[in-house]
């Protein structure tokens, strides 16, 4: 039986689809990536801010191709979970949104820094990171997904609070101040996304407070946001699923039995 | 499955034996001073960090559990009243980090600014960014699927949700070693490659999953049971981890670790954040 979310639109638009193709030539790092995918948008961003050369390759994570989940160069997995994003770099693979975002801050030094220098600052920014893992992007997820109203309520006034308490952390411009960071990488794809709880769930930036709505419309103007994000088209079909509680992701399937997700 | 009843025992608040020893070693101000309970494995996450870095702290370990018993000080440190804090003096006015990931990154950072230290690591060095990537890997394992499987196992109360407890306990430690054997085979011996290899040092995967182990040692097979995993390579590395000198001087007797897990176990309503959690079928806090 084929997976239904298999039938996802086969690959980037608009100025991602720029972005796309020129990235199609082979490079040292291969970047194995789903066009919709919020976690992939997370890496896309980082490889674009830290200017590293990549070789994009889409993947549909429910067809599952063989070299992604099997063998590849040294017969290891590229990622046994088959999810995105995932690199391969001289061969060698890795997954995990963050860790693979981790990983280019260690091999590429000389790139734009994503975390600050100083070990309590960059402390702070993990805590935040850590934030926007267990407490905004789960429940985005929870929102979209509730079906009945008094859940959906439940988890707006949740995300509302997580993001309020985030907005308050911020520096400004961006998290850490003037620069870019690990911490606005790591939230923007749900901003950029926000558009689908604001139409179907009662969201508004400007309910959340604590400067929210000038940070989120900061972050969503980035070039590398822009550069890395497809026309809203075929993303309806996409979270349509999520708002009916069918979508068969990893990441709804956990949010659906309450586990954290992958 | 076991027969036994709630006996009501009740959480301790002092360490024991080599624990409490440690404890003694640590009353006298420093820069950091470490929040803590007795019983409470992620605070031994930080704690064996501390011991194995040699970084100066003093303990400060409070009733971290009772909702109407936290401690001012505690709360100042870490609004959720979750431990492990830390409070760093030497800023004024003084910072405060909670979370313990957070926090051993923080003090495996400071560690290489400091003097005062042995001089180790937990982690690869940057210079082998791979090598982290796959220690990172096994920490997000570790942390996202061991720690809340154990959880679940130990607070099913109906035996078929015991029995896939067990199972998926199981399982998660079987993906674990499989994320530890790829990197003694992608990655090769080095700093921070843990004690899974015979001739390695104690690492921060080791560190993160330890706390667990032990409490799965004695906890588990207590309440429910449970056999740990058994193999030649398995035994050697749990048995390497338990009796580091960094690990065992975090470790109370075992009495402490059973009366203090009885709540969980029979899990009694508002046993602590994390078993509500659990039970609500959130993220760990």
């Amino acid at each position: 039986m084929s997976h239904p979310d298999a039938d996802i639109f086969p690959h980037a638009t608009e100025k991602a689809l720029e972005t796309v193709a020129s990235h199609s030539a082979p490079q040292d790092l291969i970047f194995y990536a789903g066009w919709f995918c919020p976690f992939v948008q997370r890496t896309w961003i980082a490889l674009e801010e830290k200017g590293i050369p990549y070789q994009y390759k889409e993947v549909n994570p429910y067809h599952k191709e063989k070299h992604f989940l099997g063998e590849s160069l040294y017969s290891s997995y590229i990622n046994p979970k088959g999810l995105v994003p995932a690199i391969e770099y001289h061969g060698k693979p890795l997954y995990e949104s963050l860790i693979i975002c981790e990983f280019l801050e260690d091999a590429f030094p000389s790139t734009p820094r994503l975390l600050p220098a100083d070990p309590f600052e960059r402390a702070n920014a993990r805590l935040w990171i850590d934030h926007i893992s267990k407490a905004v992007v789960p429940s985005f997820f929870r929102l979209v997904q509730a079906q009945d109203p008094e859940k959906q309520a439940i988890a707006l006034e949740e995300n509302c609070k997580a993001l309020r308490a985030l907005a308050e952390a911020v520096k400004g411009p961006y998290f850490g101040g003037e620069e870019w960071g690990l911490v606005d990488t790591a939230v923007v794809p749900w901003i950029v996304r926000d558009y689908v709880i604001a139409e179907h769930r009662g969201y508004k930036r400007a309910d959340v407070g604590g400067g929210w709505e000038e940070y989120a419309k900061r972050l969503e103007s980035r070039e590398s946001v822009l550069r890395t994000s497809s026309g809203k088209k075929h993303y309806e079909k996409i979270y349509g699923r999520y708002l009916r509680d069918e979508a068969q992701s990893e990441a709804a399937k956990a949010t659906r039995e309450g586990r954290p997700v992958p | 499955m076991s027969t036994k009843q709630d006996s009501g025992k009740h959480y301790h608040l002092l360490c024991t034996g080599d624990a409490l020893e440690t404890v003694k070693r640590h009353s006298e101000e420093e820069d950091i001073t470490l929040f803590g309970s007795c019983f409470c494995p992620f605070v031994q996450r930080v704690w064996v960090a501390f011991e194995y870095l040699g970084i100066p702290y003093k303990s400060n370990f409070v009733d971290e559990v009772d909702p109407y018993k936290k401690p001012k000080e505690l709360l100042e440190v870490s609004p959720k009243g979750l431990v492990p804090g830390l409070k760093l003096h030497r800023y004024d006015p003084p910072r405060a980090l909670n979370e313990s990931t957070v926090i051993m990154e923080y003090i495996e950072e400071s560690a290489c600014l400091a003097t005062i230290t042995t001089q180790r690591t937990l982690l690869p060095p940057a210079t082998d960014p791979y090598a982290r990537a796959l220690v990172r890997l096994q920490a997000d394992h570790v942390s996202r699927t061991v720690v809340p499987a154990f959880y679940r196992y130990l607070q099913a109360q109906d035996a078929d949700a015991q029995i896939a407890g067990g199972k998926e306990f199981h399982e998660s430690l079987d993906q674990l070693v499989g994320l530890l054997e790829r990197a003694e085979r992608e990655a090769g011996p080095g700093l921070g490659d843990g004690l899974w290899r015979e001739g390695g040092q104690l690492n921060w995967t080791d560190t993160l999953v330890g706390p667990w182990l032990f409490r799965a040692a004695n906890v588990l097979k207590h309440y429910c049971g449970f056999e740990m995993p058994s193999g030649p390579k398995f035994d050697a590395w749990v048995r390497r981890l338990f009796e580091h000198p960094a690990f065992k001087g975090t470790c109370s007797t075992e009495d402490l670790y059973l009366d203090s897990y009885e709540r969980y176990a029979y899990n009694r309503p508002n046993t602590s954040q994390v078993a509500n959690a659990i039970n609500s079928g959130r993220g760990l806090p």
